[in-house]
């Protein structure tokens, strides 16, 4: 049975993980009023299912807190609480000690402390007492807990469900007599007089259940002519030993509780007097031979059996497809995407021996093999679709974030999300959790003044984050913005000098000083704080995104606020590339970035500028040029250079091809290539994992003649050029063209 | 209940701990057990059934068709409108049990129940 119980834990954690998102979002809501009675009834719901789950469990802590909580939470939902701000904050209190102690039960966290739980169940407890006559959740201290309410753990012990032995010793036991007369209602509730009959015989011990005497009163019985089936008239008198210990009236009284308004009921006791049976009572033989009691209306019975057939299966059928929804197991989804990957390389392969020089040419054969590929990206994108998540659960974890960071800080700081809804490959959600974590940390730490700085700058006390996520080209751009004072990019330089990361004396744009803030071991904070010095820096959190196949942007105005731009794949699998030749090495290009893939004349278009290096003018727009070889530093190849020299830098026609690329920011760059092959889905893997990071590469792909190519990584490539070229000869070149 | 065919029983909870205990409890006592996710669903698992079950168990809180309303429609259906319909739940509030009564409710278990507590109520409807 453990086992079972066990994999119904996991149901239980894994529930608590859906639940407690759920009750945040609804406090969410009835903080900024937006909140309706469903939004309640659901904040109540989420905390109700825990606590009746965790009782299964015998999860004694989480269980007595969680029914304090409820009880305040039903004062809400009964209308006699109203939510004020400071009610609110302390139900988001007891919402973060609920995930707590739901952690500890998971033994997924540290124990929490006694004293908190206390601290708490004294605030919640002041909003019950507002609540007038709600149940008061009792003691303070470690049990606060009601006495009608005592968690019970589920104990599947063994049941006897023998059936009692008919003969048994004539008793000379004193008796019980219990009389009752069900209303028509008991039977229209489903219940039955049997079931009531049934339910005394259990209340004796085995070698009793024959001495139980029942007799039928049948005076209320009309004539067959008069009878309405729906009507109730008979009643029945029970004589039954009275069990060894007495108390056997409670036990009597337990079988009519859910009848005492529907049945009239009498308990008498009655001494040695035998068998008083009245003159128009029928006697029941044993109970279980009884009939079906009455009434049993005809028309029960008939449309009993329609029933039993498939019930209007069109219209229930269409019913249940509207949610109709079922769990996976992630790593089965993982498999399957490998799987796509693998099946793009095979088909990929297969393309290329079809087309392959030499090959027989068959278009029947390229046609069908067109549609498989079709079929292909279609499978790979409803893969993504299933993986695919909404960030709302990371982004909502992130109220919890700002909630304490700035309360610890001292600050007044919300929180605003937009953009919950985009949807995002599960992998990355998983693995955002922690930079984001850190990064809004940061902007309450850092970013938001204090409410006395903030009013002294003229800005309303209570400080704003900006959490948004949005889909752009192909990736997904997350921005925590905040309306606090900026980078100081006096101190941030300072510190930098002083660590040694730049040389004192350096020239530096504000960019570039910004920049500094993700160079490894920089802190600008002067005390290290609890908040943001926890050993984990902006470089941490830049690696962490760039092993996300992202990159972090940052933009600041002084005295106005900080924005970061995260800017992620959609998946870490598959991408849409242009294959480009360079120097003999087949590279690939995300599709996502390319611009424009253009011929220029090097006579006319290319501009060499002081400084070296190069420009190129496409529609009148300056761009720098990279020669990719030189670039990535990559060899002359002999027999390729005959080649180039037609197509490429120096060729006859004088002519480059050169593809535009840009990135999220919008800078663009000129790759300097030596010819395009082919546009195609590649699989991505890691070169980091297997290899090391390579400078303007992002990662790999097997391509399908079975060679490795590299996937260039386009915006790292676009900032170092930038960087080398002056912007100021830029626009002089620019206006030259013009 | 050896060879007997087993009893089978209803459960509309929307917490999945919950259906997961009450699956286990139950099974464990030797019932057939069916489930639906909310009184929206338990309609239909309910109207589908075959066969039918003889009994129902029923949380009272829950989204899109909560314990009342399910009470309320399925003794709307003819084919059950004399099947016991046990609600379990953590309200004690008379007004709300009183409610469950008048729409047809014919018991109810509070929560947190144990096994020998349901198994009692089941057989209590079932016998």
């Amino acid at each position: 049975m453990g086992d079972v119980m066990d994999d119904i834990l996991k149901i239980f954690f894994e529930e608590c993980d859906e639940l407690l998102p759920e009750l945040e979002s609804g406090l969410g809501e009835l903080s900024a009023e937006e909140s309706s009675q469903e939004t309640i009834n659901a904040i109540f719901r989420a905390v109700h299912s825990i606590k009746g789950g965790a009782a299964s469990f015998g999860l004694d802590r989480l269980v007595r807190f969680a029914h304090v909580y409820e009880s305040a939470l039903d004062g809400l939902r009964s209308g006699q609480v109203e939510p004020d701000p400071a009610i609110i904050k302390t139900f988001f209190l007891a919402m973060d000690l609920l995930s707590d102690l739901v952690a500890e039960a998971k033994q997924a966290g540290d124990e929490v402390d006694g004293g908190r739980i206390d601290e708490t169940v004294r605030k919640l407890e002041a909003i019950i007492g507002q609540g007038g006559d709600a149940p008061a959740a009792s003691d303070v201290g470690e049990t606060p807990v009601p006495e009608d309410f005592t968690p019970v753990t589920v104990d599947l012990g063994g049941f006897d469900f023998d059936e009692p032995a008919e003969e048994g010793g004539e008793s000379s036991r004193p008796k019980l007599v219990v009389t009752f007369r069900p209303q028509a209602e008991l039977y229209s509730r489903g219940d039955d007089a049997r079931n009531l009959l049934l339910g005394l015989k259990e209340l004796l011990p085995a070698e009793d259940a024959g001495a139980m005497d029942v007799t039928c009163n049948t005076q209320d019985l009309p004539v067959l002519s008069e009878l309405a089936p729906e009507e109730a008239c008979l009643g029945w008198t029970v004589r039954l030993p009275e069990p060894p210990g007495g108390t056997a009236e409670d036990d009597i009284q337990a079988v009519f509780d859910w009848v005492g308004d529907v049945c009239d009921f009498q308990i008498a006791r009655e001494e040695q007097t035998d068998d008083t049976v009245e003159a128009d009572a029928v006697e029941s033989p044993a109970v279980q031979e009884m009939a079906p009691a009455v009434p049993v209306p005809a028309e029960t019975v008939e449309s009993e059996a329609q029933a039993a057939a498939p019930a209007a299966p069109a219209k229930s059928g269409r019913k249940r497809e509207q949610n109709a929804s079922i769990r996976v197991d992630i790593g089965r989804i993982g498999m399957l995407m490998d799987m796509v990957g693998e099946m793009v390389i095979g088909q990929a392969s297969l393309e290329s021996a079809l087309t392959r020089e030499g090959a027989l040419y068959d278009p029947e054969l390229l046609k069908r093999l067109a549609v498989i590929k079709t079929l292909t990206r279609d499978i790979q994108e409803a893969v993504m679709a299933i993986r695919a998540q909404p960030v709302r659960n990371v982004f909502q974890r992130m109220q919890r974030v700002v909630r304490e960071a700035s309360s610890l800080a001292d600050k007044d700081v919300a929180l605003v999300l937009e953009g919950e809804e985009t949807e995002v490959d599960r992998t990355l959600i998983e693995n955002l959790t922690d930079p984001l974590t850190h990064m809004l940390r940061n902007a309450v730490d850092h970013g938001i003044e204090t409410p006395q700085a903030r009013l002294a700058a003229g800005k309303p006390a209570q400080g704003t984050i900006w959490l948004s996520a949005r889909h752009r080209s192909g990736r997904i751009l997350i921005e925590i913005r905040d309306d606090g004072g900026g980078i100081n990019t006096q101190r941030v330089l300072q510190t930098a000098i002083k660590r040694g990361i730049v040389p004192s004396g350096a020239s530096l744009g504000e960019n570039e000083i910004n920049e500094l803030i993700f160079a490894p071991g920089f802190s600008t904070a002067e005390t290290v704080s609890d908040l943001s010095g926890r050993g984990v820096g902006m470089d941490v959190v830049k690696q962490a995104i760039q092993n996300l196949g992202g990159r972090v942007n940052i933009k600041s105005t002084q005295g106005k606020g900080t924005l970061f731009t995260l800017s992620l794949p959609l998946t870490l699998a598959v991408l849409d590339g242009m294959l480009i030749e360079c120097r003999g090495s087949t590279m690939v290009v995300p599709v996502s970035s390319v611009v424009e893939l253009v011929t220029v004349q090097l006579k006319d278009d290319v501009y060499t500028i002081p400084d070296g290096s190069h420009v190129v003018s496409v529609r009148g727009r300056c761009i720098p040029l990279i020669y990719l070889g030189d670039e990535l530093t990559l060899p002359e190849v002999e027999s390729v250079q005959e080649e180039t020299h037609h197509m490429g830098r120096a060729g006859e026609e004088g002519q480059l091809i050169v593809l535009v690329v840009e990135n999220e920011a919008g800078a663009r760059a000129a790759l300097v290539v030596d010819g395009v092959r082919d546009q195609a889905q590649v699989v991505i893997k890691s070169i980091e994992k297997n290899y090391r990071q390579i400078k303007g590469v992002s990662a790999a792909t097997i391509l399908g003649d079975g060679s490795v190519s590299l996937i260039l990584d386009v915006s790292t490539l676009i900032v170092s050029a930038t960087k080398r070229v002056d912007t100021r000869a830029l626009e002089a070149i620019a206006e030259r063209a013009a | 209940m050896t060879d007997e065919p087993k009893v089978r029983v209803l459960t509309v909870d929307d917490s999945r701990t919950m259906q997961g205990v009450l699956r286990k409890a139950l099974s464990e006592a030797g019932y057939d057990v069916i489930q639906g996710g909310d009184g929206v669903e338990g309609l239909e698992v309910l109207q589908q059934a075959d066969p039918m079950p003889q009994a129902i168990i029923t949380d009272i809180n829950m989204p899109r068709m909560d314990g009342f309303q399910f009470i309320e429609a399925v003794r709307k259906l003819e084919a059950f409108s004399s099947i016991p319909i046990i609600c379990l739940t953590t309200e004690t509030d008379e007004e709300k049990k009183n409610r469950a009564r008048s729409l047809g409710a014919t018991g109810w278990i509070a929560k947190p129940f144990n096994a020998e507590k349901l198994v009692w109520a089941i057989r209590r409807v079932t016998a």
